[in-house]
């Protein structure tokens, strides 16, 4: 299903720019999986999360957070592309 | 008024070019007639307000000259503007006439052939011209431009008197619609100087034209010399023999001023402080960034005094407009520049205009500081930072850049991550985007935050 590819797509894209985060704070790898929270687990703060709104925003047209939502989870923000 | 210095400059040297491009100059005496000429023709078309869009900028300082005697009040719209433009100029400053060397219609104004102009008779002093005026443009976007009315008498006792013992050939890589561009006319003429030309302010043109004319001081905004030093060759250093190097218009970079230092060792070279509005303010030559503090200290009866209140420097001006278009006459007070500074080293440095502050979830960043740590990183050509708008933090610190010719990008991108974590969080640049170039007006970078794409 097309549907199918695009959504892998966006969660590469979600999952590469959060790593990226990641290796900029310098504290190594983590593991991101769709279960993790963003805040919660991922400790990102609101400029991190300003920088995945831009990021997502250019590399796939549109970001929840532009739209209002705020997804809590991986998952939710890759289930957003599918929608 | 301008025509008077004119008369005076073609009494003392009437066969010096006053004007140059390669191929053709125009001596101060055939420069005084031509301005006669137009005084008298804009006398006979009763023309007392007029907008003028030149391609040839040889034509600007004969046209200013003549309506400054006429007396009418001229505006130089900017050449780089097409007919659309020039009809939305001319509606906003309410000139019925635009004199013009392109064949142009107009809706909201009559286009005057500047050939048209060309009258017989040479047009005695009128008694009205004491008080000729001028409006310049202010930079910004069609649309969002000011028009500063300043009164010549005080305009030209703003320009420096300084005795010279050789003829200054000087470039102005300026529009003529711009306040820089006006000072340097000013100043060339006041010293007797030739005022020369290139085809464009592209690097390239200006380089061919300072080494065919074989110029000996140039002058424009930092935007345009960091683009300059990029384009020069080493051939074309061997060629130049620049005496002076001046910078306006914009805040200038330690770094580029030090570049200039390194590529020109045998010139002088200034950055200015001035605006439109207020005139300029001071030339600074040390080699250094920013201003000596020592300029605060000036008292009742210099031309331009400032001081600074809660980090914005405010100035005082004896040469400054008379008042924008279309709005209340300025005072003789204190008035905010927009220029945001701090004061560190003995030294007021600029950190970015008031306009342009980027708010990243309530902590102000300054682009300034921020486009000279990106534009320190090898292989970095120009810099923008700017603010876009972000739903979590209501802006976001972004930066567009050129990058020097076969520089990897990615790894570009890497160092100036790095040069930036020396940076406060909010002030580094969330999204670093290469472009082949960044947006100008009038050879300043275009400022201001702009929209989210989409």
């Amino acid at each position: 299903m097309p549907g199918d590819t695009w959504m892998r797509d966006a969660e590469k894209t979600i999952l590469r720019t959060v790593n990226e985060l990641f290796e900029r704070r310098g504290e190594g790898t983590l593991e991101v999986t769709r279960a993790s929270r963003l805040f919660e687990d991922l400790d990102l703060d609101s400029l991190e999360v300003a920088e995945l709104s831009a990021a997502l925003e250019d590399e796939l047209g549109r970001d929840p957070f532009s739209e209002g939502m705020i997804p809590p989870t991986v998952g939710e923000l890759v289930a957003f592309y599918d929608a | 008024m301008l025509m008077s210095v004119l008369r005076e400059a073609a009494d003392e040297v009437p066969d010096q070019p006053a004007l140059a491009a390669v191929g053709r100059s125009l001596t101060y005496e055939a420069c005084l007639a031509r301005s006669e000429s137009f005084a008298s023709g804009l006398r006979q078309q009763g023309i007392e307000r007029l907008g003028c869009v030149l391609d040839d900028p040889m034509e600007v300082l004969p046209l200013l000259a003549g309506a400054s005697a006429a007396p009418s009040e001229a505006c130089v719209y900017p050449n780089t503007v097409d007919a659309s433009a020039v009809d939305e100029y001319a509606a906003r400053f309410q000139h019925s006439w635009v004199i013009t060397d392109r064949p142009m219609k107009l809706e909201n104004a009559t286009a005057v052939p500047i050939s048209d102009l060309l009258a017989d008779g040479r047009a005695r002093p009128s008694d009205d011209a004491e008080r000729a005026s001028l409006l310049v443009l202010t930079t910004g976007t069609t649309g969002h431009q000011r028009a500063a009315r300043h009164d010549w008498a005080r305009l030209l006792t703003g320009v420096a008197q300084t005795q010279v013992d050789r003829v200054e050939r000087w470039l102005v890589a300026y529009n003529l619609n711009q306040f820089g561009g006006l000072q340097v006319l000013l100043h060339a003429l006041a010293t007797r100087g030739t005022l020369t030309f290139a085809r464009s302010n592209q690097p390239r043109d200006v380089i061919e034209t300072i080494r065919a004319l074989a110029v000996t001081h140039a002058s424009g905004t930092p935007t345009f010399w960091r683009l300059f030093t990029a384009a020069l060759s080493q051939d074309d250093l061997q060629e130049m023999g620049l005496e002076q190097i001046t910078l306006g218009g914009e805040a200038v970079s330690q770094q580029l001023l030090d570049r200039l230092e390194e590529l020109f060792p045998e010139a002088r070279i200034c950055h200015i402080y001035g605006a439109t509005e207020f005139g300029t303010a001071l030339s600074v030559c040390d080699g250094r960034s920013g201003l000596p503090i020592s300029v605060l200290e000036r008292r009742e009866g210099a031309k331009v005094q400032l001081r600074i209140v809660d980090g914005e420097l405010h100035s005082r001006s004896s040469v400054r407009m008379l008042g924008y278009h279309g709005d209340e006459p300025v005072r003789d007070e204190w008035i905010p520049t927009g220029d945001l500074v701090e004061v560190r080293d003995d030294r007021i440095r600029f950190v970015g205009r008031t306009s342009e502050i980027i708010n990243v979830g309530g902590a102000k960043v300054h682009p300034l500081p921020v486009e000279e740590v990106i534009a320190a990183v090898d292989g970095v050509e120009l810099a923008r930072v700017y603010g876009r708008p972000n739903p979590i933090t209501g802006q976001l610190a972004v930066a567009e850049v050129v990058s020097r010719p076969e520089v990897d990008e990615e790894q570009l991108e890497k160092e100036i991550r790095g040069a930036c974590e020396a940076l406060p969080r909010a002030a580094r640049p969330r999204r670093i985007e290469f472009v082949d170039e960044i947006e100008t007006r009038g050879s300043k970078l275009a400022r201001g935050s702009t929209g989210a794409r989409g």
